[in-house]
């Protein structure tokens, strides 16, 4: 992250944490009620009870909070948030809310969606796709000779015969449009699907099986696979750059942090 | 303070007037629209003109001019035709055309026209291929005075004269030589219907829904063969009208719906298409329809039991699962990530995350540290997990008159809605990002959510599905405590606001229901009314999800009130095996597998059910056709497959000894399955394609299996459509498909007849589908007010010898790859009402607790990978929805 803005926020938010969390133990021990904080113990009230709370209510709020930063002052003098898993777990995830809070999001312009794109064209490359009709000859209604009873079909419709006229019912239709390899192995299974790409358009193709039974199959057209314009990718693009550009800013974020400290590891107990 | 009596009644409403604005306004890029779905006018060669105004919809000419002499209003449709002249004021959102002239700048050229915009306009608008003919030895039907009710059939020519006439056609498919509607005249329908003009069409009247009939345009497609339509001095259309041979004229019309012709002249007309669709038409589109197979009942993080059990796949996510990404499942690591991996082998086609609506923005802010009310004592309760969390945040839901936790939506309850927006907003950006609009139509999203009802601990719930991105915030149980009241809030929140906006609902796990969710209405208290309250259950409730996760709905042997023979294969995915019966009573904690069980728990009770309810107020309240589906509570949509099932919900069963087992909190353990697929017959893979296609039920549910059912009913099929290529066009033309009534004898048949057709899955290298064993039909009728099953074997073999060895899983002998048959009821007496539906066998395979029982050290395996009571094999399925027979009244 090159961006100084970057570099001041997250700086100015270490500082401020740092401050916050390392008060010396010499300190002089004063609790002040801020405003802010009556403030917000009356709108808590508030929203729990739908009321305001009367003045003893009050009193007996600011009490308790007094109470309870007391305590919370004494047990951070002890270190009891030290060594303590479910303290530890909340700290950094509120340290990752304040990273993530301080270093927004931005919108991605085109150019750099573009430049996403290029880099990782694989993502969103669209498979081949193939349209093709076909005629069946299904191995249920003549288990001895399907085969040779597609071949005949097939002669016919080599003839010039109409297809609709020619083969077995199909249950899952006769013409198909812009089917992916996959969409054609879903529904007559992966052998036939790698058999397809291997025929000639306009022609009625040698006999192919299915899962089913005996097919010939017409392609009327193929379609490469293509890497899509942004335009037409935009959404899972955007999905993303969005993902990548937040790991890579929560990562450096974490290695920033890390730069203010000298790591060393004891070498492991015997 | 608690709300009294009078003033809950009025809280729906109010929360309704609230959420109304929420509409969230789709991206409407400026390009023009090559679907149908998004116009609401289209003409061939002309479109004239004369102070028309559109509210929703765009306006298009195939191959010609679009002229407009002044007055044209329509500042949200995109106009588009090769020739566009518009004289006077003018407003629209966009024109597409390479020859403008006028317009002004509030209806300026935005970009070039489109060349040959609807190749075959009859086609695309669902005109039948083969032309119809006038059949002259039909009745004709003249409605002088007063009223007449019309069942469906083919007609001769129907005149409804003059004033006060009025047609009522009961719903189905009417075939009329011509149709003329006269000034002060009412043709109106009660259910879906499609009405076919051989010749003409005039109407100065009214042609839509009956009053107080809860359907939509949509739900009317009127089809005119011939060359003229005239609307005119006030006419009134509220219907899909596809004429691409005729002239139309329209004069002082006002139409909610698309209007199709050759040329269109209108004047001082206001046309509305009820939804658009702005996408790409479907490169795939066959109007002989295809089978998609998809899951609509999917819950991800965001509903309280799954994070709860430490579920973390977002709706995203879960998306992207039914694509073919693989998702970590619990249970997490110290980094909160899950440790165990699945993928589907093949992609769905569609899918929805109906996360429960209940708690969506309470769990968001019980999950967020330093939010409001993060500390409440319910959230503290809530994260601790598991049962105890589930039931702390939503316990509430099982008493009577439920209320939001006030420690963490305030006092009076309003506190959680912002959140839930938030919440509520992922949800739909999550389908839209996945939704393809372009024209391959990879997969469709349907945003939906789940109402969780569970009044007395019995299960009440509905999946809510919408078919566009005009969605309002979802309903809760805090809003709506009763069904009345959830469809009172769809109606008033989405389907009777302007804003194109359509929901349905689909109530499931009524095996947990105690006898409640098919209930009909006492007819000895308060009976007015309870006609209209069957047809708006009717036309809310489509389907019913017949299987999922939690165990079959299609029946149960061992209760009472349905004469017939045992049924064997009612024995599949029981989610209990002994219970007391409730007899025509109800009872209580069905979802914790409690309390009695009624017939009507099971679809073949509750259709038999609706049949009486039928006879009783000429509705049937349970018209309900079917669908499969998993109630995945990890966010996996379609994980099916019985060899990698490793759950349902999270941390709940993700071990072998907790599926294995017996079950906690509810009893489920090795009762639980993976749930099923829902499989629907539609022209295209698109939003309102799916959504048509569920409305008028063209759907089935399997087991699991991507098993291809054709169910067409009819009378006099010929025995050879079999093996006729045209088999499935013949079969259309012809007959009905399932999810639809048979109503009048015709032909001279004294039976009706079916074309019955499976396909086996195909399955994939690693794992091929397994051979079908045999297809059924299941009759239900009544006799005197007596329920009678019967169940008949009509293709196949149930004795071919195939079988699985539960110890290996390996399958041995044959069967069928596919299967077809033209069945005629042998037993058909046309004064009883009826109901077929089928179900397809496949051969025996392995459960899924056999896989991981024999993965299992013997030593180390449960009781119940012994227990003899415990299957261990199965025989996957699929089940369609009936064809109905209803005798002319």
């Amino acid at each position: 992250m090159r961006d100084p803005l970057w570099h001041f926020l997250i700086l100015g938010a270490s500082v401020f944490l740092l401050q916050r969390w390392w008060v010396p133990t010499d300190a002089p021990r004063r609790v002040v009620v801020t405003a802010g904080v009556q403030r917000a113990l009356i709108e808590e009230h508030k929203q729990r009870f739908g009321a305001a709370p009367t003045p003893d209510e009050t009193h007996a709020m600011i009490d308790r909070w007094i109470d309870d930063e007391v305590r919370v002052r004494e047990a951070l003098t002890l270190g009891l948030d030290r060594d303590d898993i479910i303290v530890r777990r909340r700290l950094v995830q509120k340290m990752d809310y304040v990273l993530q809070d301080s270093v927004p999001l931005v919108r991605a312009t085109d150019a750099e969606l573009q430049a996403w794109l290029s880099a990782h064209p694989e993502r969103y490359v669209t498979a081949p796709r193939l349209s093709f009709e076909h005629i069946f000859a299904a191995t249920d209604r003549h288990p001895q000779d399907a085969a040779a009873q597609l071949a005949a079909w097939r002669a016919r419709a080599v003839a010039g015969e109409a297809a609709t006229t020619l083969g077995d019912p199909f249950l899952r239709g006769r013409v198909f449009e812009r089917q992916s390899a996959e969409d054609i192995a879903a529904v007559f299974g992966a052998g036939f699907a790698a058999a397809l790409p291997g025929f000639t358009l306009g022609e009625w193709s040698a006999p192919v099986q299915s899962s089913y039974g005996w097919h010939t199959v017409r392609l009327s057209a193929s379609e490469p696979g293509r890497t899509p314009s942004l335009a037409d990718a935009r959404g899972a693009v955007e999905r993303d750059w969005r993902e990548a550009q937040r790991a890579t800013l929560d990562q450096h974020a974490l290695e920033q942090l890390r730069r203010g400290y000298e790591i060393t590891q004891e070498p492991p107990a015997p | 303070m608690r709300y009294s009596r009078g003033m809950r009644s009025f809280v729906p409403l109010a929360v309704a007037a609230l959420l109304v604005p929420v509409w969230r306004t789709p991206v409407r890029a400026a390009t023009p629209h090559d679907n149908l779905d998004a116009y609401a006018l289209v003409a061939r060669s002309t479109l004239r003109a004369r102070s028309l105004r559109v509210t929703r919809g765009d306006v298009g000419v195939v191959a010609g001019a679009l002229r407009s002499s002044g007055g044209l209003t329509a500042p949200d449709t995109q106009l588009v035709a090769s020739q566009v002249r518009l004289a006077g004021a003018s407003t629209c959102a966009a024109v597409f055309s390479d020859d403008a002239a006028g317009g002004g700048t509030d209806c300026a050229v935005t970009g070039a026209g489109v060349a040959d915009l609807f190749a075959d306009l009859a086609e695309e608008c669902g005109l039948p291929s083969t032309p119809i003919a006038c059949d002259p030895s039909a009745p004709s039907i003249r409605v002088t005075d007063g009223a007449r009710s019309l069942p469906p059939g083919v007609y001769g020519d129907v005149s409804v004269s003059p004033s006060r006439g009025v047609l009522d056609l009961t719903g189905g498919s009417y075939t009329f030589c011509s149709l003329r509607i006269a000034r002060g005249a009412t043709v109106r329908v009660h259910a879906a219907s499609e009405v076919r003009v051989v010749d003409s069409l005039l109407v100065n009247g009214a042609l839509g829904a009956a009053p107080g009939v809860a359907i939509s345009s949509t739900d009317l497609r009127v089809q005119v063969f011939g060359s003229t339509v005239r609307a005119t001095r006030g006419a009134v259309i509220d219907a899909m009208l596809c004429a691409p041979n005729a002239q139309v004229s329209l004069r002082d019309t006002t139409v909610a719906g698309r209007i199709v012709g050759t040329r269109i002249k209108a004047m001082r007309s206001t046309v509305t298409a009820p939804y658009t669709e702005a996408r790409a038409r479907c490169d795939g589109r066959n109007r002989l329809r295809n089978v998609y197979f998809g899951d609509l009942h999917v819950h991800t993080t965001l509903s309280f039991d799954a994070y709860a059990y430490d579920v973390r796949t977002t709706p995203a996510s879960a998306y992207q699962f039914a694509l073919g990404a693989p998702v970590q499942l619990p249970p997490l690591d110290i980094n909160g990530i899950g440790t165990q991996t699945l993928q589907i082998d093949r992609p769905l086609d569609f899918a929805a995350v109906t996360d429960h609506s209940e708690f969506l923005g309470e769990v968001r802010m019980c999950r967020t540290p330093g939010g409001l009310n993060y500390d409440s004592g319910t959230c503290t309760a809530y994260r601790t997990g598991g049962n105890g969390g589930t039931t702390a945040i939503a316990g509430v839901i099982a008493f009577p008159n439920p209320q939001r936790h006030p420690d963490i939506c305030g006092a009076d309850g309003q506190g959680c809605y912002p959140t839930t927006q938030l919440v509520w907003d992922e949800v739909q950006n999550a389908a839209a990002d996945v939704y393809d609009r372009s024209a391959a139509c990879d997969f469709t999203s349907l945003v939906g959510y789940e109402y969780t009802a569970s009044k007395n601990v019995s299960t009440l719930h509905r999946n809510v599905l919408f078919r566009n991105d005009h969605v309002p915030l979802p309903t809760t149980v805090f809003e709506a405590d009763t069904r009345e009241e959830l469809w009172a809030a769809l109606n008033t929140t989405c389907r009777d606001t302007a804003a194109g906006c359509d929901a349905l609902a689909i109530p499931h796990n009524s095996n947990e229901s105690n006898g409640t969710m098919f209930l009909p209405d006492n007819p000895f208290v308060n009976p007015s009314g309870q006609r209209a309250a069957a047809a708006l259950r009717g036309s809310m409730e489509p389907l019913a999800e017949i299987y999922q996760h939690k165990g079959d709905s299609e029946c149960s042997n061992g209760l009472s009130g349905i004469v017939g023979a045992v049924d064997e294969q009612c024995n599949f995915e029981k989610r209990r095996r002994t219970f007391p019966d409730c007899g025509d009573g109800t009872g209580t904690l069905g979802t914790i597998t409690a309390g009695c069980v009624s017939r009507r728990d099971f679809l073949r009770g509750a259709w038999l059910e609706g049949m009486k309810e039928q006879q009783r107020l000429g509705v049937d309240p349970f018209h309900v056709g079917v669908i499969a589906s998993t109630d995945s509570h990890n966010g996996t949509p379609g994980a099916v497959t019985d060899a990698t099932f490793i759950g349902h919900r999270g941390t709940d069963d993700a071990t072998p000894a907790s599926r294995l087992g017996e079950g906690d909190f509810y009893p489920g353990g090795y009762r639980y399955s993976p749930g099923g697929l829902a499989a629907v017959w539609a022209e295209e893979n698109s939003r309102p394609a799916l959504f048509d296609a569920l409305r008028r039920r063209e759907t089935y549910g399997t087991s699991g299996p991507r098993i291809a059912v054709r169910f067409f009913g009819g009378w006099n099929l010929p025995s050879g459509l079999c093996a006729d290529p045209a088999m499935v066009e013949k079969a259309y033309a012809t007959a009905v498909p399932m999810g639809s009534t048979l109503t009048t004898l015709s032909g001279g048949a004294t039976a009706p007849s079916f074309l019955i057709s499976a396909l086996r899955d195909a399955g994939t290298v690693a794992r091929p589908g397994t051979p079908l064993q045999r297809i059924q039909v299941i009759k239900l009728w009544l006799d005197h007010g007596v329920s009678h099953q019967q169940v008949f074997d009509v293709a196949g073999d149930p004795n071919n010898g195939a079988g699985v060895d539960e110890s290996t899983c390996v399958q041995s002998g044959s069967g069928a790859d596919s299967l077809c048959t033209v069945w005629t009821d042998p037993a058909f007496d046309a004064s009883q009402s009826a109901l077929y539906y089928v179900r397809v066998l496949e051969n025996p395979s392995c459960r899924w607790n056999a896989y991981q029982c024999n993965a299992l050290a013997p030593a180390d395996r449960p009781p119940s990978c012994t227990d003899p009571n415990v299957p261990r094999t199965l025989q996957e399925r699929a089940w369609t929805s009936p064809i109905w027979f209803t005798p002319a009244s």
